[in-house]
């Protein structure tokens, strides 16, 4: 319990009647979490922390950016090249992208294998799915925002997939770029689902997500039903013990996240050409292992089963609480779900790297590789 | 129904009358074997019929105005046998009698007056907008004069460029005279070594011309501006321009190099001031394959980049390879490599004695122009490769940009300008170059250096980051301690053995201090990139020129819109805006103050002050910004006025 009201909180809580909210608040803070809880458990945090910042260096950016084809370009090099630290606003927000997809999928991973989206957090984990979906989203969408080359020819690539879905496809298409090819409608809408429709759609997902951990507490690694009821001064107090913990790693990810923006800064680009397409245009990293399957798709039936099978993956993650109902948290007690949940990740990293190499050439021992769309290497001849 | 379709109609009845009666026949299904016929010119001649029907002249002229003879012609039943015979055997039909007046196929040495009978009139050749002194050219030009003198018929005459029935525009693409076809045209003489060995005439000379610049940018890019053989030696009195002529023929197109050329030291003597005896085959009198003697600014940047990029930055051997590379580009010369066409061992005449010693002179001034030139494009090129490289990083490299295309005009201009050989105005104007690009790469320098702090941050970053990790374990360490119990344990032993209070206190107190620090880092830059910013420019596309007071008449105010070099102008009408790129080459134009007019140093073109062209060889008017007064601030909008 927080310590008893002064005068003055009294005098303010007969009139604002807020002391029961702090109390709330305090008793919420001061929750102890699991014996067991541990240094894995800082990812959710992590992701709640990249997602503040996401949010603190948008709004920021938004001050300058506009939205338009005439000066959407023109004002990322303004933001870059003129507003005093607009260079590390735009590096953080992009970077930070990056830190949020990979906190985000590392906290999944972590709770997948630790079992802890078992019963009685079913849902947790839905949302937890659909919050990895916003992110995503997020992502794509962003990436338009700068209109230079790479944006402008990664969104129309992506956009190409949505074409393919039969019948409704192209109208999909359509919709989604309101108009038929990626231009000002494209970005407005891009734009507006970034910066309006995704924070309220995140914050809403994240609240539920935080609401439903707080009401569980953090799952241990003991078998569904049978978790042991621990004795309260056994367990970790979230503050001030756990958030130490948390705050030690957060400013350590935040200098990584400044390193990065510092020595491998996103360039300003040529602006967006219509007219000429760029070689070697890859989207960003996370969807790189769903770029590369649907290559290995064509024709009138491949392309439609390319995004049947792509979408498998995700169906699965959706789905996976009601389908591995067993009671083992422990991963020694789940070894099926153990070896999918590790063929996954070998399946999107080799996806990933086949997509991250193909359709370039590498110098091995005096050997020119040319690697082919599909990933496979060609030996040239030297000239 | 149009006039026109009314007078096709008439000035083609011959000819139409003549087809509708052939159809009418064979329509009736009567062969009509043996019975007289009315026939028109082209019953007998289809394919010139055709020709002529695609011809410019199948309005306004019918076949007796130039062959005499009859539009219509009656045939008697005999006649119409025979002919009808001759067609369905397919063999020449008999000879027919044209009758008195026809003329049959025109002799060649008549040809000139005959087309003249029309092209002469004045009455005739109004309503067309043509010339009327086509014939008196032609007889002027050395076709016609050896025409003339010599009745010598394997000169060209008319048909031979323009063709007979099937004359076209010179509009059109498909003529003998439209400027692409000219070459070819000319060529079908004149690269007919055995014919023009008769006259003594090389047979080389439009193969030559397909090899020259000017053959390159007409025949492969299909630009209508680069000279075609009639530009330089006419048309109709086509003719070779003299030795003292050939600078003069240049300066058609090339003003500002004329200027140059005969206010040199070579201009004091005419011959001397021709330009085919520099530029291309040295020491040929008739030398067409007319080549630049320096590449454009883009061909330098594309060599250098080039350049760079296969060494890698590899700054010692980059100029010298650059040199070899340009050396080796088509219309790329040292000037000094064609000096020795006239100074030097090689020249003849009486004088050649006498000259030694001033040759050697010129040749080592030569070396030393070429080597100063070869420095200015090298400097010129490194830059705007540097700050093409560096446009689409990090930084803003706007300003240097628009820097760099002055550095262009500069080498345009020099270009140019070498042609005075005036050595110390030479010299000046490379170091005037030099200067420009040295202000770019100090600009360029002075915004990397900016960016080594940022990496140098990185250090106390990290060190902070790593301080605070350590210190944040220690005391989540202590928490831990103060917080947790095993199960059934008693609390633990009391903090203070393993940390004393003062030690506790200190680590505290740096937490603080250090929290305080990391908020006070993250809101500080915050902070200041929300404060406004004093110089706007690059978000919106309006740019502010500054404050209308004090703004002299006529006085000019430059500015970068959209990165490139723009002027406000006060006028007696208000403030204009302009780009300052030059719309023949991409050179950078100044405003002249006292003259009101801008002027192009590259090729002397003058521009008015609403930006209209007033002289030289630009193509449109400089493009008009939208300027706009507010509160005193005169804002120039990025979009060009259509």
């Amino acid at each position: 319990m927080a310590a008893e009201p002064k005068r003055w909180q009294l005098y303010l809580d007969t009139r604002l009647r807020y002391l029961i909210v702090r109390d709330f608040l305090h008793k919420q803070l001061y929750k102890r979490l699991p014996p067991q809880t541990g240094w894995a458990h800082v990812l959710g945090s992590l992701a709640l922390l990249t997602f503040l910042s996401q949010f603190v260096t948008g709004i920021l950016l938004l001050l300058y950016y506009r939205p338009t084809l005439k000066e959407a370009h023109e004002s990322i090099q303004y933001i870059t090249g003129v507003v005093p630290f607009g260079w590390l606003i735009r590096q953080l927000h992009a970077w930070g992208a990056t830190f949020m997809m990979l906190a985000v999928v590392l906290h999944m991973a972590r709770t997948y294998f630790m079992g802890s989206f078992k019963k009685p957090r079913e849902f947790t984990w839905l949302i937890g799915a659909g919050l990895l979906m916003a992110t995503m989203v997020f992502g794509f969408t962003g990436y338009l925002l700068p209109w230079n080359q790479l944006s402008y020819w990664a969104t129309t690539v992506g956009t190409e997939v949505t074409g393919a879905v039969p019948l409704v496809g192209e109208q999909m298409r359509e919709i989604l770029l309101g108009g038929p090819s990626v231009g000002q409608e494209a970005l407005s809408r891009f734009f507006l689902v970034h910066v309006t429709v995704l924070p309220w759609v995140l914050i809403t997902l994240v609240t539920l997500h935080l609401v439903l951990m707080r009401v569980h507490n953090l799952a241990t690694l003991e078998d569904v039903g049978r978790e042991k009821p621990y004795p309260p001064e056994s367990g970790v107090p979230f503050w001030p013990v756990h958030m130490a913990k948390e705050a030690g790693v957060a400013v350590v990810c935040m200098a990584a996240l400044f390193t990065l923006a510092v020595t491998s800064p996103w360039e300003i680009g040529a602006p967006a050409d219509p007219l000429n397409t760029p070689e070697g245009i890859k989207p960003e990293w996370y969807f790189l292992p769903t770029y590369q399957l649907l290559k290995y798709f064509s024709g009138s039936w491949g392309k439609p089963l390319g995004i049947l099978v792509s979408g498998v993956p995700f169906l699965l993650l959706f789905a996976w609480p009601f389908l591995e109902r067993g009671p083992g948290r422990r991963p020694s007690r789940r070894k099926w779900a153990v070896r999918i949940g590790i063929a996954a990740v070998v399946l999107a990293l080799v996806f990933g790297i086949l997509g991250y190499v193909s359709e370039t050439t590498i110098r091995l021992a005096g050997q020119t590789i040319a690697i082919d769309m599909y990933g496979v290497p060609h030996l040239h001849a030297l000239h | 129904m149009t006039a026109s379709r009314i007078s096709r109609a008439r000035i083609g009845c011959g000819v139409r009358i003549g087809a509708l009666a052939a159809l009418l026949t064979a329509a009736a299904g009567a062969p009509a074997l043996g019975q007289p016929r009315t026939v028109a010119c082209p019953d007998c001649h289809p394919t010139q019929a055709e020709q002529f029907h695609g011809s410019v002249h199948r309005e306004a002229v019918h076949c007796p105005q130039c062959h005499g003879g009859q539009d219509v012609y009656e045939l008697t039943a005999e006649q119409n046998q025979a002919l009808l015979l001759s067609r369905a055997a397919d063999t020449q039909p008999a000879p027919f009698d044209h009758g008195a007046a026809f003329r049959g196929k025109p002799a060649r040495v008549t040809v000139p007056e005959l087309c003249g009978t029309c092209h002469e009139d004045v009455e005739k050749m109004n309503p067309y907008g043509l010339r009327t002194d086509q014939l008196r050219a032609y007889w002027l030009s050395g076709h016609g004069k050896r025409l003339k003198l010599h009745g010598d018929d394997r000169v060209a005459v008319c048909i031979d460029c323009h063709g007979i029935h099937d004359i076209l525009s010179k509009a059109d693409t498909r003529s003998r005279t439209h400027f692409s076809n000219v070459p070819a045209t000319c060529g079908h003489c004149h690269a007919d070594r055995a014919l023009m060995s008769a006259f003594d005439l090389p047979g080389d000379i439009v193969d030559q011309y397909r090899h020259s610049v000017h053959g390159r940018n007409l025949l492969e890019k299909g630009d209508a501006g680069s000279p075609n053989c009639a530009t330089c030696h006419g048309s109709h009195a086509a003719a070779p321009p003299g030795f003292a002529q050939v600078g003069h023929v240049c300066g058609k197109c090339h003003q500002q190099v004329e200027e140059y050329v005969l206010s040199s030291v070579h201009g004091r003597i005419a011959v001397m001031a021709r330009c085919t005896g520099c530029h291309g085959k040295g020491g040929n009198p008739r030398n067409h394959q007319i080549e630049d003697a320096a590449p454009p600014p883009e061909t330098l940047l594309q060599t250098y980049t080039q350049t760079w990029d296969e060494l890698k930055g590899n700054a010692e051997r980059l100029q010298s390879t650059f040199d070899a590379r340009l050396d080796t580009l088509t219309g790329s010369l040292r000037p000094d490599s064609v000096c020795h066409y006239c100074h030097g061992p090689d020249r003849p005449g009486p004088h050649a004695e006498f000259f030694v010693t001033s040759d050697r002179i010129v040749l080592e001034r030569g070396a030393e122009l070429s080597n100063a030139l070869r420095n200015a494009q090298f400097d010129y090129a490194e830059t705007a490769d540097r700050v093409a490289r560096m446009s689409h990083g990090v930084l803003l490299v706007r300003d240097e940009a628009v820097r760099a295309e002055d550095a262009k005009t500069e080498v345009v201009a020099l270009y140019a300008f070498m042609h005075t050989f005036n050595q110390p105005e030479i010299l000046k104007r490379v170091e005037k170059l030099q200067a420009i690009c040295g202000d770019v790469n100090a600009s360029l320098d002075h915004k990397q250096t900016g960016l080594t702090w940022r990496n140098r941050s990185l250090i106390p970053v990290w060190a902070f980051a790593a301080l605070f990790f350590i210190l944040m374990y220690r005391k989540y360490l202590l928490l831990k301690q103060a917080y947790v119990r095993e199960p059934g344990q008693p609390a633990a032993p009391p903090a203070e053995a393993a940390f004393s209070p003062a030690r506790r206190r200190l680590l505290d107190m740096t937490l603080r201090v250090m929290g305080a620090g990391a908020m006070l880092g993250l809101f500080w830059p915050a902070a200041v990139y929300i404060l406004p910013a004093r110089k706007r420019g690059g978000a919106s596309e309006r740019v502010s020129a500054g404050k209308e007071e004090g703004w002299k008449l006529w006085e000019e105010r430059r500015l970068a819109v959209a990165g490139q070099p723009a002027a406000v102008i006060r006028t007696d009408r208000g403030f204009r805006g302009f780009s300052l790129v030059c719309t023949h080459l991409g050179c950078i134009v100044h405003w002249n103050e006292a003259t009101h007019e801008f002027a192009c140093p590259c090729h002397g073109a003058v521009f008015g002050a609403a930006g209209q062209v007033i002289s030289g060889p630009p193509p449109k008017a400089l493009p008009e910004y939208t300027v706009t007064e507010i509160q005193g601030e005169v804002v120039v909008t990025g979009a060009q006025k259509s």
